[in-house]
C-alpha cells in the first residue's frame, strides 16, 4: 500500500515535469518580439512616400506606420488605426500614446550631411515644440511581460519555486534592441543615399498644422538647417 | 518513510531541471558604486614625428545618444561615461603621434556651435584644429541569440553586447572647413548561457569596443592626410 503511494507521489512530479516541458515549448515557438529581431525595415527614397518635401535637394518624407506595419516589424501594435484615425480627426486626447512615423531621408545633394535624428520633434502652428518619445517610454508601451495566466501556470507547474523573470527579461531585450536598431539617431548621410528609420512621437502632438521638424548639418561647413515636413493625414 | 523519500527525489528532479530558468532571473542592474568599473585604460604611446604640424584642439563630447547605458541608468562605470570618455579621446590622440599638439578644451556653450565659436574658441586656446564629436551610442544590450527547449523547459542564450558609435569632425579654425567628418560604430559582443553578468565582463566589452574604435578613427585621420594639410 506504501508502495502505491510512494508512486503516486512520484506520479505527480512526472506530470509537474512533463506540464513544464508543455509551458517551457510554447513561447519559444512563438515570441513575436524574437521573431521581428532580425526584420529590416523596408528600403525607402523619401520621395516614394505620398507624404514629403525638399530642401536644398535634401528629401524628407514620412508616413504612419500602420497597424499591419507595427505587428510586422515591432511585434505589436502600440497604436492603433483606429486610435490614430480619431486623432487625425482632432477627436481624443491621445494622452500616454505613442504613435509611430515612418521617417525618409534622401540626400540628393552633392554633400554629406549630418542627419540630427536624435534631436527630431514636432512643432505645432504656434511654434510649440514636442520632444519624440525616448526609447524607454516606447519600451513601457509593448506587453513584455507574461500574462497572469501564464505567471500562474509557471507557478503551480514549479510549485511555486518559479516566477517568469527569466521569459520577461528575454522579450524585454528583444524589445530593446529591436527598437534601438530601428528608431531614429544621428548619422551621416552621404550624397545620393537614403536613410530610413522609426520615429516615436506622443500622440497628444497630433494636430493640424502640426509638423516635423528635423535638423541637419552640411559637412563641408558648420552650416545647418531644419527640415521641415507636415505630419501625415491619413493612414496608407 | 517511502512517501518522504519519494517526496525528496521529486524535489531534487525538479530542482535539477529548474536550474537554467531560475539562472536566467538576474536583472541588470548597476554594481555599488565601490564596484564599478572603470573603461579608461593607458593608449599605446606611439613615438614618431608627428604627421600634422597643427595642434589639436579637442571639445567635450556631446552626448546626442538616444537612449541612457541600460534602460534608465547610466551609471554603470565608476566615472560618468561622458567623463571617461573625454579622458580616452584626449589620451589616445596625444599618445597616438598625430598632431604635434593636442589640447583638452573645457567650454563648449551650444551643441551646435557655428564657425563663430569655433573661431573664438581656437583662438583662445591657440588651436589650428577643433575636434567636435557627438556620442550616438554607448549601450549595453543584452539580445536573446538562441532558445531552445530542454528536458526542463527552455533555454536562453543571450548577447551581450556595448555598442560604441560616435560621429568625429575635425574643424579648420581658419577657413571653417570640415576636413573631416566620419562615423565610427564598433560592437563588443560576449555570449552568456545565463543571465548572470559580472562587472569585469563588462569592462572587458567596453575596452575592446574603445580600442577598437580608436584603431578606426585614427587610420581615418591617418588617411587623410592630404585633406588635412
Amino acid at each position: 500500500m506504501k508502495l502505491i503511494q510512494g508512486h503516486k507521489v512520484f506520479s505527480i512530479f512526472l506530470l509537474i515535469f512533463c506540464l513544464q516541458n508543455l509551458y517551457g515549448q510554447s513561447p519559444v515557438e512563438k515570441d513575436e518580439f524574437f521573431n521581428v529581431l532580425d526584420k529590416e525595415l523596408e528600403f525607402y527614397e523619401a520621395d516614394w512616400l505620398e507624404n514629403y518635401s525638399t530642401n536644398r535637394d535634401i528629401s524628407i518624407g514620412a508616413e504612419w506606420f500602420s497597424e499591419s506595419d507595427q505587428e510586422a516589424y515591432l511585434g505589436q501594435v502600440i497604436y492603433s488605426d483606429k486610435k490614430l484615425k480619431r486623432k487625425l480627426k482632432n477627436k481624443g486626447k491621445g494622452k500616454n500614446e505613442i504613435a509611430v512615423l515612418f521617417i525618409v531621408i534622401t540626400n540628393n545633394s552633392k554633400y554629406r550631411i549630418l542627419f540630427d535624428g536624435s534631436s527630431a520633434n514636432v512643432i505645432d502652428d504656434k511654434n510649440q515644440i514636442t520632444e519624440r518619445s525616448n526609447i524607454e517610454e516606447v519600451i513601457k508601451k509593448f506587453k513584455y511581460k507574461a500574462k497572469a495566466g501564464t505567471k500562474a501556470f509557471s507557478r503551480i507547474v514549479s510549485l511555486g519555486f518559479l516566477g517568469t523573470s527569466s521569459y520577461d527579461e528575454m522579450r524585454l531585450g528583444s524589445v530593446r534592441s529591436n527598437l534601438s536598431k530601428k528608431s531614429i539617431k544621428k548619422t551621416i548621410v552621404e550624397p545620393g543615399e537614403s536613410y530610413s528609420r522609426l520615429l516615436f512621437i506622443p500622440a497628444s502632438s497630433i494636430k493640424d498644422g502640426a509638423m516635423i521638424q528635423i535638423p541637419i548639418q552640411n559637412l563641408k561647413r558648420l552650416l545647418y538647417l531644419d527640415l521641415k515636413l507636415n505630419l501625415p493625414t491619413d493612414i496608407n | 518513510m517511502r512517501n518522504f523519500y519519494n517526496l525528496f527525489l521529486g524535489t531534487i528532479f525538479i530542482a535539477f531541471f529548474n536550474m537554467p530558468m531560475l539562472i536566467h532571473g538576474n536583472e541588470i542592474e548597476p554594481a555599488k558604486k565601490s564596484k564599478r568599473p572603470s573603461f579608461v585604460y593607458k593608449p599605446e604611446l606611439v613615438r614618431r614625428t608627428p604627421k600634422y604640424e597643427q595642434k589639436l584642439g579637442i571639445l567635450p563630447i556631446i552626448d546626442s545618444r538616444a537612449s541612457m547605458f541600460y534602460g534608465e541608468e547610466d551609471d554603470f562605470y565608476k566615472d560618468p561615461i561622458i567623463v571617461g570618455l573625454n579622458r580616452i579621446f584626449n589620451l589616445e590622440l596625444r599618445y597616438s603621434g598625430l598632431f604635434a599638439e593636442v589640447a583638452s578644451i573645457k567650454d563648449l556653450s551650444s551643441v551646435n556651435p557655428d564657425i563663430r565659436e569655433i573661431q573664438s574658441i581656437g583662438a583662445s586656446n591657440k588651436t589650428n584644429l577643433i575636434l567636435l564629436t557627438y556620442l550616438t551610442d554607448f549601450n549595453f544590450n543584452r539580445t536573446p541569440a538562441d532558445m531552445y527547449s530542454t528536458m526542463g523547459g527552455w533555454q536562453v542564450d543571450f548577447a551581450n553586447s556595448v555598442k560604441l558609435s560616435f560621429i568625429c569632425q575635425i574643424i579648420d579654425v581658419d577657413t571653417g572647413l570640415i576636413l573631416l567628418a566620419e562615423e565610427i560604430s564598433r560592437e563588443s559582443i560576449e555570449y552568456a548561457k545565463s543571465g548572470s553578468f559580472e562587472m569585469n565582463q563588462l569592462q572587458k566589452m567596453t575596452i575592446d569596443a574603445l580600442k577598437s574604435s580608436f584603431t578606426d578613427l585614427k587610420i581615418l585621420i591617418q588617411e587623410n592626410g592630404l585633406r588635412l594639410k
